[in-house]
């Protein structure tokens, strides 16, 4: 154990260190070794959870020698614990998770919104994907599992009309993980954190094993409609976690103060994730929503897993938020289709009729403080567009989550190409899925007029 | 014995396993490094065959590049690569470190422009290319183009004058890849012997076009692109068929046949050894599939425990 290093790091957030014990007005943070009998340890870290009982007022962190020994534990079943190890608490370490191909389990696949539902959240058990990393996505097959490649009928929708014999989809579909859930950890945890910055930057939660999505319907889609017939208990194909991962660490060494969230629709998906880890780091986030109306994100949530109760009326998204501690007051939603009426606690002033982009440039133009702030989007590419425009003007670091028709997902076919602007002012081809997704939105060529993308290819467009 | 089943030679190349990489579908090294099963994968190749390399940088197509048909995808990357220079100091160290022989793809669209290519990755590999696969797909600039791999003369003109660059004393095995979009495959194969080829390797992709009912335009900003995957397996199998009845060069194992073309799953990849295949190479079926590669050994190599057979005497075994 390397208790001078945690006492120098918590010092400077007005904790303190005694023995192996840290406290911080009422809060308390045990350390332990992971050396010591892995028995013993869980029945202390056991008896701390139970006495805490989920208020988070009292955490513990088992240190371990190395990082592998560390991934071990975080994969494993202690009580409610933090992780982290010596070598990263000399200097922090940044393991990028490697790839596997795996068969999820489906848990729920739930529609939102009214019906016909356009949207749907898919709940799946994949362990395989506990080191994911916001932004990384990963590809999934459609249809349940099969021999590889064999084939079967399908049904395909709209104007695909009728039973069409050939193999189902060949190609998996990328997705972006919406919210994960980790074991023995209530769902809302971040809620009733409130880590020192410096003690977040070294520790780690354990690894999750729960994860959801959320998807979009394309109604001339032929993979996602197919999604919608999956049902609990089934099993699908899945490779990841996928892409380029971003160290939310390294905002706080640019100095950023305040981080600006912007989602178009399903785009919105993706950086909930996001906005999770930004909280466990303790960063001040501000979240805009664009939506075409606020009922497209009322479903029936049937899960105790996604927000601790056995279920109820739940908005996708604005929980999601909230559950991730974001203050309704942080939560900006904008329809373009109708005046959103009051949706959970969030002020009047922050619900706009009109786009996303439009609430943005209108919250910038009046804010009072303007600490050094970063934003990040994701949605479609007008839209993005239209934002990287807006940040420009204001000095705004904006960071963007891409979007591209995928062959492998992992780098090997070039086929997820996005034109970006080099230091040297020419153009470069570069592959979303392998050198992004996330990319700084001032490198991005917008205008691509020699692309001739199909009028199907688009995943979150904000009217739904 | 149980060990050496899989073993198959290529020219003066020994594999260690019959199942190679296919070019364009494998990347450059980083990509399957990536992967919690990379070593798993890598023990499994016989020879790492890389995406396509030209003299210099290309940028590729415009997108969409991909579009997904029935058991099968359309591409039109355009060859998008980063050119000799950065593939010989960025790649080819990568590559090495899986301990597989490493087979460079090459593209060019000018007879001179091929063989210089060769020259350069030859000079410059420090001995690290055990071999060059020539891609005759490409169009000929020169020829209005098209493409090369219709053209005998052309394809002759091209391996002479790979052969003629290979470095005095250097054992390079040069394969000369086939297109598929032909009326008789035996043509350019019988012109590639004809030049000296070590081995051949077919198919490339089939021509395919895709249109957008919507835009009513076609999908690919070039019109007719790539078919491969799944869709194709017969139409390879056919070829690798032919070329094994046809030209006793390649009956006789002095040109050896490494086939290609819509393999996923190791019964695919049997049926092409029977067919008169020594090696295949497995593209499309790794995008959908990263594990593909290991699983396919394993059901090679029970077929072959249980039928108590090697690759080498499988090869071509279903002519009778
Ligand atoms: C990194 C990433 C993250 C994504 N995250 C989400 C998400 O969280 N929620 C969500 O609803 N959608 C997401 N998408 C978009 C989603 O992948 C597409 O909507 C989906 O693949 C469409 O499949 P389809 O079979 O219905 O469409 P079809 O048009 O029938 O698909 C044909 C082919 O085109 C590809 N394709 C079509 N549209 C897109 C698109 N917009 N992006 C990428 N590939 C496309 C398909 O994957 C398939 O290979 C994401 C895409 C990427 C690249
Ligand atoms: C995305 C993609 C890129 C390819 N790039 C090349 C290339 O650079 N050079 C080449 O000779 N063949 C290239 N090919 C063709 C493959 O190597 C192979 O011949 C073909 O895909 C058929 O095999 P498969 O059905 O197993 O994919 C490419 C194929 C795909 C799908
Ligand atoms: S999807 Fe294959 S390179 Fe990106």
């Amino acid at each position: 154990m390397l208790p001078i290093q945690i006492n120098n790091l918590l010092a400077r957030d007005g904790w303190t260190l005694r023995d192996n014990e840290a406290r911080c007005g009422s809060r308390c943070i045990t350390f332990f070794s992971a050396n010591r009998a892995t028995a013993a340890l869980a029945k202390s870290l056991r008896a701390i959870a139970e006495q805490d009982a989920g208020r988070f007022r009292h955490i513990s962190v088992v240190i371990t020698t190395n990082v592998e020994q560390m991934n071990r534990l975080r994969a494993g079943k202690l009580p409610r614990v933090f992780f982290t190890s010596i070598v990263e608490l000399e200097s922090p370490v940044t393991t990028v998770p490697r790839v596997t191909s795996f068969t999820a389990k489906i848990i729920a696949n739930t529609p939102v919104g009214p019906t016909p539902p356009v949207h749907y959240r898919l709940v799946f058990d994949a362990p395989e994907l506990g080191d994911i990393l916001p932004p990384q996505f990963f590809m999934m097959d459609v249809l349940p599992v099969r021999t590889p490649l064999g084939s079967r009928a399908v049904r395909r929708a709209d104007w695909h009309d009728g039973v069409d014999w050939s193999p189902q989809p060949l190609l998996k579909r990328p997705f972006g993980l919406c919210r994960v859930y980790r074991p023995n950890f209530p769902v809302d945890y971040l809620k009733r954190l409130a880590l020192p910055p410096a003690l977040a930057a070294v520790l780690h939660p354990p690894a999750a094993t729960r994860f959801d999505l959320l998807y979009k319907v394309l109604p001339e889609g032929i993979g996602t409609p197919l999604l919608t017939k999956l049902r609990r208990g089934d099993k699908v194909h899945m490779v990841g976690p996928l892409g380029r991962t971003f160290d939310v660490r390294a905002l706080r060494a640019d100095g950023i103060e305040e981080v600006h969230i912007i989602g178009g629709g399903v785009g919105m998906a993706p950086l909930i994730l996001l906005v999770e880890e930004l909280r466990f780091h303790s960063f001040p986030v501000k979240v805009f929503l664009g939506m075409a109306t606020l009922e497209s994100l009322r479903y029936r949530d049937e899960l105790a897993a996604t927000f601790g109760e056995k279920s109820r009326d739940a908005y996708i998204y604005i929980d999601d938020l909230l559950a991730a501690g974001v203050a309704p007051a942080d939560i900006f939603l904008a329809c373009d289709r109708e005046q959103p009426r009051q949706a959970r606690r969030i002020p009047r002033e922050n619900l706009f009729h009109g786009l996303v982009p439009e609430q943005y440039r209108r919250f910038l133009a009046t804010r009072k403080s303007a600490g050094k702030t970063a934003a990040f989007t994701c949605g479609p590419n007008r839209m993005m567009e239209v934002m990287t425009e807006i940040c420009r003007e204001a000095n705004i670091l904006l960071k963007v989550l891409l979007e591209k028709r995928m062959g492998c997902g992992f780098g090997v076919c070039f086929s997820c190409v996005q034109k970006v602007r080099r230091v040297d002012g020419a153009t470069d081809y570069v592959r979303v899925c392998k050198d992004g997704p996330i990319f700084d939105a001032k490198d991005i060529v917008w205008k691509n007029d020699d692309s001739k993308q199909p009028s199907v290819n688009c995943g979150c467009a904000a009217r739904s | 014995m149980e060990e050496r089943r899989l073993e198959t030679t290529i020219g003066k190349l020994r594999l260690r396993s019959p199942l190679l990489t296919a070019s364009g579908t494998a990347g450059s090294a980083d990509e399957l490094a990536s992967f919690s099963n990379a070593a798993a994968t890598a023990a499994t190749l016989g020879a790492f065959v890389t995406k396509g390399v030209t003299l210099v940088p290309r940028q590729g197509n415009p997108e969409p590049r991909v579009i997904e048909t029935r058991a099968g995808i359309l591409n039109s990357i355009g060859l998008q690569n980063k050119g000799a220079d950065r593939f010989l100091s960025e790649d080819l160290p990568k590559l090495r470190q899986y301990g597989v022989p490493v087979i460079v793809n090459i593209s060019a669209n000018t007879v001179e422009e091929y063989a210089a290519l060769a020259g350069k990755l030859l000079t410059g590999d420090a001995g690290q290319i055990s071999g060059l696969e020539i891609n005759v797909s490409c169009p000929n600039i020169k020829e209005g183009g098209v493409s090369f791999g219709i053209d005998p003369r052309a394809i002759e003109k091209i391996v002479t004058g790979v052969k003629a660059n290979v470095p005095r004393g250097r054992q390079v095995l040069i394969i000369t890849k086939l297109t598929p979009n032909i009326t008789d495959i035996t043509v350019p194969a019988k012109a590639a012997i004809a030049a000296g080829t070590d081995a051949l390797s077919m198919i490339n992709t089939l021509r395919g076009v895709a249109i957008d009912i919507r835009a009513q335009k076609p999908y690919f900003a070039n019109v007719a692109a790539g078919l491969s995957g799944p869709a194709v397996k017969p139409v390879g199998l056919c070829m690798v068929w032919d070329c094994f009845a046809k030209i006793p060069e390649c009956r006789n194992r002095q040109v050896p046949i490494i086939g290609i073309g819509g393999i996923s799953t190791w019964q695919d990849a049997i049926e092409y050894l029977l067919a008169g295949a020594a090696a295949v190479q497995v593209g499309t079926a790794w995008f959908v599939y990263p594990n593909v590669f290991v699983e396919m050994e394993q059901g090679v190599r029970k077929y072959l425990a249980a039928k108590n057979t090697t690759v080498v005497e499988l090869t071509g075994k279903a002519h009778g």
